[in-house]
């Protein structure tokens, strides 16, 4: 569950002024809610999905978090290049605090690893490295599942495979799901906002959320005509 | 936050495993990896003995020359080696804190807790070497030569959380702290004695936290010796300073965003 009381965020960064992503919010995700968050590109889609996991911290205001919240659904920079995909696997499973058994054997099964276990990270091709990343991720039962413009990895059959299992840990968790392409959003989210100009506005649906992003595009690309 | 944290283990837990992890990739590059940590102070040591016997110097202490410049030397490397790991540290594992209940605060402390093990057993490889080679009896204090190294550790720590911080901010810090620690190699009485040196420059010596890290050791090393500059709480003072600017500094980049590196 997340609750975002007036939050905002701001970066002063390494120019004189200040960049807003998020004008104060209020907003009550549920625990197992499947959330959809339509933003363009650019406009603070990934520091929201740092928000919601606690990575980044609001400028202003307060973000309640409660229950298990993951990290974005495959994120890879966890893995080392020198360690081994099972050592990888071993310290992520330690981190987490998770059975090391279980976790490596997931994974395991999940990725269909075998023989790749004793391989060094660094040697494995990226489409592995990606699935891999997406095991860690989907191998610990969460509350709330965030994805950062990604529900899964690589194509067609893997793809599918990740899809699958994700929609079966969703039939027990929720899902906040930040994308600015609304392709997949209704095959998995049944509640919508859209971030629009630094506010997170919710809409009656997706249909709604994408004419609004379209609509604020094409306005904003006529504006900078003038 | 605190509460999510407990749903992922114990603190502990997640400090022993980035531990361990920080010290199975500290040496990944294989037996050279480890060789070289263990090569560099054996370096140092080697390169001022021969600067001794070139310049006929004699050693302040009735000891052999080696056991004196490690004297110097260890606490040296302890304290300097903690600030190299924890400037790269920061940068390189950044990533982890997408992880729930890892923080950059974990990460900096395990790096430097991977390291304070690396040098202590540097350290007992190093002495117990010289003690055989040279037939030098055991030292007079191994608790205040334990203590020495952990100051040395505890003021490396401090300084080296800041130094991180700063090179998490900006590239020219990055650059800037390593050449602006060069002069401790000088300055810390590695391989002389403070009472060799005149009363004036003796005072102004002793506002360098790491020579009473240094003389510690010494008086924990050879019976006898006792130094006027061998105050543990000046040190640890320095140390406890450091920390909170660091931590100062770690709330003011994370939270302006200011870090030089994408997360």
């Amino acid at each position: 569950m997340i609750t975002l009381l007036n939050a905002s965020r701001s970066y002063q960064g390494r120019k004189a002024e200040a960049r807003v992503i998020l004008a104060p919010t209020s907003l009550h995700l549920g625990s197992f809610e499947k959330v959809g968050i339509l933003a363009p590109r650019g406009t603070g889609k990934s520091t929201l999905a740092r928000l919601f996991t606690g990575v980044d911290l609001p400028s202003g205001g307060k973000i309640i978090r409660s229950g298990r919240i993951s990290w974005p659904l495959g994120f890879a920079g966890g893995l080392h290049p020198d360690l081994t995909v099972l050592d990888n696997l071993d310290m992520t499973a330690r981190l987490l605090g998770e059975d090391r058994l279980q976790f490596i054997g997931f994974c395991d099964a999940f990725a269909q690893l075998g023989s790749l276990l004793d391989a060094k990270m660094s040697s494995v091709s990226p489409g592995e490295r990606a699935l891999i990343a997406y095991a860690c991720s989907i191998a610990v039962a969460c509350d709330t599942y965030i994805a950062d413009d990604m529900l899964g990895v690589g194509l067609d059959e893997v793809r599918a495979k990740c899809e699958a299992m994700l929609e079966r840990r969703l039939q027990t968790a929720g899902l906040i799901f930040l994308t600015s392409n609304p392709r997949y959003m209704s095959r998995f989210c049944d509640r919508y906002f859209c971030l629009l100009r630094t506010q997170l506005i919710e809409t009656d649906d997706l249909a709604a959320a994408t004419e609004a992003v379209a609509l604020t595009a094409g306005a904003e690309s006529m504006r900078e005509g003038d | 936050m605190a509460e999510d944290h407990k749903l992922w283990g114990t603190s502990l837990q997640r400090l022993s495993a980035l531990v361990e992890r920080e010290r199975r990739t500290r040496f990944s590059g294989g037996v050279f990896a480890g060789i070289w940590a263990f090569a560099m102070p054996v370096g140092w040591i080697v390169l001022i003995v021969l600067a001794f016997q070139l310049l006929g110097r004699r050693v302040p202490i009735a000891v052999p020359i080696p056991y004196f410049v490690a004297s110097g030397i260890l606490p040296y490397a302890m304290f300097r080696q903690i600030v190299s790991s924890l400037m790269r540290s920061v940068i390189a594992n950044r990533y982890l804190i997408h992880f729930p209940g890892i923080t950059l605060r974990q990460i900096l402390l395990s790096s430097a807790l991977a390291e304070l093990f690396n040098l202590a057993v540097t350290s007992v490889v190093i002495l117990g070497g010289i003690m055989l080679i040279y037939d030098v009896s055991a030292p007079a204090d191994p608790l205040l030569v334990m203590a020495g190294l952990s100051v040395a550790w505890a003021l490396g720590f401090g300084l080296g959380r800041l130094a991180a911080l700063l090179g998490l901010w900006s590239d020219t810090a990055y650059r800037i702290v390593p050449l602006m620690l060069r002069p401790m190699f000088w300055i810390s009485a590695i391989f002389y004695v403070p009472r060799e040196l005149s009363a004036t420059i003796g005072d102004i010596l002793w506002f360098n936290p790491l020579v009473h890290a240094i003389e510690i050791l010494r008086e924990g090393l050879f019976l006898d010796y006792k130094s006027t500059i061998s105050d543990p709480w000046y040190p640890l003072l320095c140390a406890y300073l450091l920390f909170i600017a660091s931590s100062w500094l770690e709330r003011y980049v994370v939270s302006h965003g200011l870090q030089r590196h994408r997360i």
